[in-house]
């Protein structure tokens, strides 16, 4: 009833404004620039210190060792025993079940549906730590894009007060235009088939509610480390 | 036209004629000096922008449509008012809109200039010959400055004139809060926006406050008197005509 | 701030409050700087913006077919849509929907359509618990308050007053340092997300190729609201759509930059239904809101232009009026400059919207910084002429204006009225000035002086040059 009475209101409305909408609508492509900053030789220099200024960390690291000991020391210093975590498989980075069994650490499942929804997440609140791979990253804003779906929950870079990413070089693009224009390429009309979310995050949880005054982590990570695999 | 002399009609604006007459003669000093033949029609009068601001638009019609009659077919039409001549250029439009007037304003508002505007743009002109021995600071006033562009014009001139130390002014595009009738309605308003004018023109210890609009040299210097302020406001055409007394 | 006190008095009012003026300075000048910094920076800002407003000019254009595709792609993925005509629907659909899943406990992440429409109180009012969980909404909930700004709603708010509320209603030890507030903030909102059994958000962008929608937020909140509980409720201003994907690629751009100088907000969630069989967390369900409220009314008249907006807040920031007053001043919802445009249409019941558009000296720094470049000032001037017409004119000022329009249309009345003029000031005006002026110009007088007439006029002074050059030529 509503649905029909406002698309009739739409469309008396735009009998008289139509035209002059069109117009304004045709004064410029709509196609979206790759990327809005002036090119940067070192795509993965640019992302690393978009993170930096983001009060992110970010790491450059040459192979899947030096990514290894990075989460290794991360999990030492967090005193973590359980990890939020996307699918190991999904994450792709080599050596890291075996690093976490050997920390004793089986990643929990953020298996939150169904019977029980609260008391799971009341189980998973006190973990330390989320990790997760990315779908994509975005160099000159410092995005990580995550495309949420099975074995890549959404609590996994959400729940915890430290977030680690571990984003490969392939991984990178320039621009937000770029990203979008990738997404469409690998699924056409299929982003959102398997799943319900994506997300871009751009470094630490953060809030100037207070007087202006930077703060971060007020609701989600308020530490974000990324790693960059550039093999 | 019977020479190939360049005439131009100037168009003082209400206030100027009442409160300003001396930049109007200032105005006319200018364009003469760089050859330009100045016509004022006795009868020119108004803009309407009072009128179409305060939302009278039958007012304003009767107003700006006296206006475009007097104006027919008189060539270039020169203002010593961003303001006034952005209601011509940018507001007729809609203020004539589906009216017989559409093809005049139309028509009008491509031959109407601000000062500035006209002499560097137009006449190409940027050195008028001008003298004032002190600091002069240049406030852009709002509707020159975002609905035709001015500013760089009025800075070339000033940048010419011998003697005179031009220095920047903090918040130098933002408004003195005068808004017409808006100055006397939402008083307190616009007296908290025009404190901060004239903070930001004492902070520069200039002998004059120039500005290319008298609206907002009437609420600027309004102010200054107010406050006993050493600082002047004058109108750009008065400082380029050296018609601006040393002190 | 209560609606039944006159907008002059609220203008007084913010204009006397010190701490609210130290506030909109801090908070104007940083949100301009950054937006600057950010703006400046791009390859080509000027292009971007025109690109958002063509890109949001065809989505209006476009709404009818738009709308339909969204609905229909969001149930495709098994979400659901609730068309709603006016607050009154909306507000009946959710509180009908949260009673029927037996829903105790409500977290809500910002959003500007749900204030619109007066949703908290119509939830506390059927029983629920709602808690607002954005940091500066979660304040001024707290204070019993409504925001004063589009992207940062506690603006007015010392940090002294947020601890003295937060030692109150959440039992902080005394202090007035930031990190143990915003510490308190998020343990206390924690657990209220983890108890919810609804989350309710707003929309920044509804995308109708994908049956997706867009929230835009740094917090956190939003995520959470719309993961943690088993329902998602999402409101949206049914002007508030793009055609494509793609089309984000622009907007996103613009928002996060205008808004806050940001290159992208910190979290960009595209939300396309509930969560597909084999996820681990996600709503089971999730509800599309499409609100109308008149904005179908106002695409077909002389205010179109007003539903580009994307809500960047940018336009507020910028305005000379806003920095002096604040956003409750103006008494509505929206505040600033598009405010000014958009109460008297979305809440024409307010009785003195019709002022908001007065407050504006029509400097055009809004048009200036808006990133898909509405003529707010143009719109200013439509309301006053409605105003007019409407016959709310005040009658000193119709009177003025009457006399004015004689004036101006005769010129012998003119130069009488001038002849007048300068006759008096010669008896009334001392060392060149007017220190005070009868009324209605004693409102000119209280702050300012006013020049003395000059003996005469600039016609006057011009016809004697020109016949001085005659004879002696």
């Amino acid at each position: 009833m509503s649905r029909d009475q406002i698309l009739a209101n739409l469309r008396t409305s735009l009998n008289a404004n139509r035209p002059w909408l069109l117009g304004e609508a045709a004064r410029m492509p709509h196609e979206p620039p790759p990327f809005v900053l002036p090119a940067q030789d070192d795509l993965v220099g640019q992302f690393v210190a978009e993170i930096a200024k983001l009060e992110g960390k970010a790491y450059r690291v040459a192979d899947a060792a030096e990514a290894l000991a990075i989460i290794d020391r991360l999990i030492e210093e967090t005193q973590a025993t359980s990890v939020i975590g996307w699918d190991l498989d999904q994450i792709g980075l080599a050596g890291l079940p075996e690093l976490l069994a050997a920390r004793g650490i089986k990643p929990a499942a953020a298996d939150v549906r169904g019977e029980g929804r609260k008391a799971r997440l009341q189980e998973l609140e006190p973990i330390p730590i989320c990790l997760s791979g990315v779908e994509l990253a975005i160099a000159e804003s410092g995005s990580l894009l995550l495309r949420h779906g099975p074995g890549k929950p959404r609590l996994a870079s959400l729940l915890a007060p430290c977030h680690i990413a571990v984003v490969f070089r392939r991984q990178l693009v320039r621009g937000l235009g770029e990203a979008l224009a990738l997404l469409a390429q690998r699924y056409g009309d299929e982003i959102f088939g398997p799943t319900s979310n994506l997300t871009f995050i751009t470094g630490p949880s953060r809030t100037a509610d207070i007087e202006m005054t930077l703060s971060l982590g007020i609701h989600g990570p308020p530490q974000i480390h990324v790693i960059v695999v550039e093999e | 036209m019977t020479t190939g002399r360049r005439r131009a009609v100037l168009f003082a604006t209400c206030i100027v004629d009442q409160l300003y007459p001396t930049v109007g003669l200032a105005a006319a000093e200018l364009l003469e000096q760089q050859g330009v033949v100045v016509e004022v029609p006795s009868d020119l009068l108004c803009c309407g922008q009072m009128a179409f601001n305060a939302g009278f638009r039958d007012d304003a019609y009767a107003v700006a449509g006296r206006t475009l009659e007097v104006l027919r077919g008189k060539g270039d039409v020169v203002m010593p008012s961003g303001s006034c001549a952005a209601m011509i250029r940018h507001l007729y439009h809609e203020l004539f809109a589906h009216t017989p007037f559409a093809g005049m304003a139309e028509d009008l508002a491509h031959r109407t200039y601000e000062l500035s505007e006209y002499v560097v743009d137009v006449l190409g002109v940027t050195e008028v010959g001008a003298c004032f021995n002190g600091r002069i600071t240049y406030h852009d006033a709002c509707h020159g400055l975002r609905f035709l562009g001015l500013g760089r014009q009025a800075r070339a001139l000033l940048g010419r004139v011998q003697g005179a130390e031009v220095v920047p002014l903090p918040g130098c595009d933002q408004c003195c809060g005068f808004g017409g009738l808006f100055a006397v309605k939402q008083h307190s308003i616009s007296a908290a926006m025009l404190d901060r004018k004239i903070e930001a023109i004492e902070s520069t210890k200039a002998d004059l406050l120039v500005t290319g609009d008298v609206s907002c040299m009437t609420q600027i210097a309004g102010g200054l008197s107010r406050r006993n302020s050493p600082t002047r406001a004058r109108h750009l055409a008065e400082v380029l005509a050296n018609m601006v007394d040393a002190r | 701030m209560s609606q039944t006190i006159a907008f002059y008095d609220r203008v007084d009012h913010a204009l006397h409050d010190s701490s609210l003026q130290t506030a909109l300075h801090r908070a104007t000048t940083r949100f301009i700087g950054n937006r600057a910094g950010a703006i400046g920076a791009l390859c080509d800002a000027d292009r971007l913006r025109d690109q958002a407003r063509a890109i949001r000019a065809y989505a209006l254009a476009h709404l009818d077919e738009l709308l339909p595709q969204l609905a229909a792609n969001v149930e495709a993925r098994g979400g659901h849509v609730c068309w709603a005509s006016d607050g009154e629907e909306a507000r009946r659909y959710i509180i009908e929907l949260a009673r029927a899943r037996g829903v105790r406990s409500i977290v809500k992440s910002k959003s500007m359509a749900s204030e619109e429409i007066h949703l908290n109180e119509a939830l506390e009012h059927a029983g629920f618990e709602v808690v607002e969980t954005d940091l500066g909404e979660y304040i001024i909930q707290l204070a019993g308050e409504t925001p004063s700004h589009i992207i940062a709603p506690a603006i007015h708010k010392t940090r002294e007053q947020v601890s003295e509320l937060f030692q109150q209603h959440l039992g902080m030890p005394p202090t007035n340092e930031v990190p143990p507030m915003i510490r308190t903030a998020r343990q206390a909102l924690r657990q209220r997300f983890l108890q919810a059994d609804m989350g309710i958000s707003g929309v920044n962008f509804g995308v109708a190729d994908s049956g997706a929608i867009v929230i835009v937020e740094n917090e956190g909140n939003a995520r959470l609201s719309t993961t943690v509980p088993r329902i998602h409720v999402a409101i949206m201003g049914i002007e508030r759509i793009v055609a494509r994907l793609a089309d984000l690629g622009v907007m996103l751009q613009v928002l996060a930059r205008s808004a806050t100088g940001q290159k992208l907000s910190v979290y960009t969630s595209l939300i396309s239904g509930p969560a597909r069989p084999g996820e681990e967390d996600g709503p089971e369900e999730f509800h599309l809101v499409l609100l109308d409220n008149g904005r179908s009314r106002i695409l077909g008249g002389q205010y179109a232009e007003s539903l580009l907006c994307i809500r960047c807040g940018a336009c507020l920031n910028a305005c000379p009026v806003y920095q002096a007053i604040g956003g409750h001043a103006y008494g509505g919802v929206y505040s600033g400059p598009i405010g000014a445009i958009l109460t008297p249409l979305l809440q024409p019941d307010l009785p003195d919207a019709y002022l908001l558009p007065q407050a504006s000296s029509l400097c055009g720094a809004c048009q200036e910084v808006c990133p898909v470049r509405i003529a707010i000032p143009d719109m200013l001037l439509r309301h006053r002429a409605d105003a007019v017409k409407a016959g709310k004119a005040n009658p000193v000022e119709k009177a003025a204006i009457a006399g004015y329009t004689l004036t101006m249309t005769h010129p012998a009345i003119y130069n009488a009225g001038g002849k007048a003029g300068r006759f008096f000031s010669r008896i009334l005006a001392r060392k060149g000035r007017f220190r005070r002026l009868p009324p209605p110009l004693h409102l000119w007088t209280k702050q300012r002086d006013f020049p003395a007439l000059p003996p005469k006029s600039f016609r006057e002074l011009w016809a004697e040059r020109q016949k001085q050059r005659r004879s002696s030529s």
